[in-house]
């Protein structure tokens, strides 16, 4: 049996106890932390890194994409929500996979780096839709074409007016979830804000 | 002096991951941390162990005003609330009846802050 060599990881964020933890991860068959940076400072030293793992939060999609220019390093980028608009640019810049910050295990990271590693893409399933329909999709005017039903449960809780917390309690769901949901839904609609997306829903009879 | 005891809010698994890692590495003992989805449960789960820090996740909207409920209940207990997106945290000393302050979170100041 050929002996691979482990997968050398780079792991840059800004926040440490969340780097902490990614890094924590890399404890772990057939994977190696070949070194860390907080805002790319330390600049991730090339030669050694199959996978730079990075915040795409931070504003330095364009920073890593030059740095990585003409090289084999794969890119993850750790997003804000699935819907951001800007992991559709990441995509399309070359990066190979996404997590979601607020969502992402330990499984969960190992097995995108595996993907990634093994030269195939990895991004949150929500992700899809607007990544399949290509540049610009979701982020036209009031698309109110495929909301999830638990979407439409939230948008119907807030017609009524009701707080982030009444609708987790309504849902049984955590605050942070339906805050994601929210989130999502207004990138989603294209609207600023949830009376807005509100409006519109009922606009278009969805509620 | 005995290790300080902390209790965990309810944060990602990866946060929460860092935190232990943290916790372990300073010789601090994890006392107990909140089930995610059942943060009213943070109040009791203090009132149970009585640690000497609890530590929330600022990222959360609840979170400056669980702090203060435990600053005001349980006056002796220290609450860090940290962010796990910004590099930011909130620090609730004891004994300042809900004042607090806000500082940069890297690895060491967050250890200092849970050792003090």
């Amino acid at each position: 049996m050929i002996e691979e060599r482990p997968v050398r990881v780079w792991v840059d964020d800004q926040n440490d106890i969340f780097r902490l933890g990614l890094t924590a991860c890399l404890d772990a068959p057939g994977l190696v932390l070949s070194g860390e940076s907080r805002a790319l400072a330390p600049t991730p030293d090339l030669d050694r890194i199959d996978i730079l793992v990075f915040d795409l939060g931070g504003g330095r999609l364009g920073e890593v994409v030059r740095l990585t220019q003409g090289r084999a390093t794969r890119l993850l980028a750790i997003v804000a929500s699935a819907s951001d608009g800007l992991l559709v640019d990441a995509v399309e810049a070359g990066v190979a996979g996404a997590l979601v910050r607020s969502e992402v295990t330990p499984a969960t990271f190992l097995h995108c780096l595996r993907s990634v590693a093994g030269g195939n893409g990895s991004v949150p399933a929500t992700a899809l839709a607007s990544l399949l329909a290509g540049p610009g999709a979701g982020r036209r005017n009031g698309s109110t074409g495929h909301l999830t039903g638990r979407e439409l449960d939230v948008l119907r809780l807030l017609s009524q007016g009701e707080s982030t917390r009444e609708i987790a309690v309504g849902l049984s769901y955590s605050e942070k979830t339906v805050k994601n949901i929210v989130h999502d839904l207004l990138v989603r609609m294209n609207c600023r804000n949830r009376a807005q997306a509100v409006a519109l829903a009922t606009q278009r009879g969805l509620i | 002096m005995t290790a300080h005891r902390v209790v965990i809010g309810d944060f990602g698994a990866v946060a929460r991951l860092g935190l232990l890692d943290l916790l372990a590495e300073e010789g601090l003992e994890a006392v107990g941390h909140a089930e995610s989805r059942k943060r009213p449960g943070i109040i009791p789960l203090v009132n149970e162990v009585r640690p000497d820090v609890v530590v929330l996740d600022l990222d959360d909207e609840a979170a400056l005003e669980v702090a203060v409920q435990i600053t005001s209940e349980f006056p002796a207990i220290k609450v860090v609330a940290c962010s796990s997106e910004e590099p930011v945290m909130q620090v609730f000393p004891p004994f300042h009846h809900g004042e607090s302050y806000l500082s940069q979170l890297t690895r060491a100041h967050l250890a200092q802050a849970l050792h003090n």
